[in-house]
């Protein structure tokens, strides 16, 4: 059965702990994530520009659970493509 | 052969009934196999019927019981392009792409592709590993910087 497609935004990919959860139930199969490789590139800008880090983190860019065979449901056509950013 | 079952959606009351009928049968450990079961009154003869049939068959009541239409598919049944990016639950393009790179063998028809359903779970259950390890890799970085 065709589960149903969420928009994950910056903003909820930025907090971690917001991340993993989301990452986890659409891992289990309860939705298909989407991102664009501009909201990628957002919550990744603002990890940078966190002041906490005494050294730059070393996932930045390209982290695990982003690279292109983690979640690949691709979505062509609307603009936004999955799993695609790096 | 290209055969699938399916249940379609249930209906409410199919569904009430598939609960029913899910808690009522035993839970099969070790035990006897086949299994004698018997349909339609005390005087139907019993049918043996393989313990892995069974198993699936408690499946198909709990999908049922919780609203889902279940489909079954033979393990060396070749499926189309399309039926193989449902069952895999990706678009038909991008299926497509894993065909073409290789990374799940394909059979050609003519100019049609088909796909053995054995293939499309082995690539399935690789991906869910390979991802569940990159989860757990994520979840390891946030703690090491203190994000989690």
């Amino acid at each position: 059965m065709p589960s149903p497609t969420a928009l994950l935004d910056a903003n909820v990919l930025y907090p971690a702990g917001l991340r993993d959860l989301l990452l986890r139930l659409a891992d289990r199969y309860l939705y298909a994530p989407l991102w664009s490789a501009d909201i990628h590139e957002e919550w990744m800008r603002s990890l940078l520009a966190d002041r906490r880090f005494g050294r730059q983190p070393e996932y930045i860019v390209c982290p695990p659970g982003f690279r292109s065979a983690d979640f690949s449901r691709q979505k062509v056509g609307t603009g936004l493509i999955l799993g695609k950013v790096c | 052969m290209n055969g699938r079952t399916a249940t379609g959606i249930p209906s409410e009351r199919d569904a009430v009934l598939a609960d029913r009928a899910g808690r009522k049968l035993p839970a099969w450990g070790d035990g006897a196999d086949p299994v004698p079961a018997r349909f339609g009154g005390a005087a139907a003869k019993p049918v043996d019927i393989p313990l892995s049939a069974l198993r699936l068959l408690k499946e198909i009541l709990d999908q049922m019981a919780h609203g889902n239409g279940v489909a079954l598919t033979p393990l060396h049944a070749e499926l189309t392009t399309r039926q193989a990016a449902e069952l895999l639950q990706v678009s038909r393009t991008h299926l497509v792409q894993l065909l073409d790179e290789g990374r799940i063998p394909c059979r050609k028809v003519g100019v049609h592709r088909r796909v053995r359903a054995q293939d499309i779970l082995v690539y399935r259950r690789e991906m869910e590993f390979a991802r569940r390890e990159a989860l757990d890799e994520l979840t390891a970085l946030d703690r090491s910087l203190g994000l989690q």
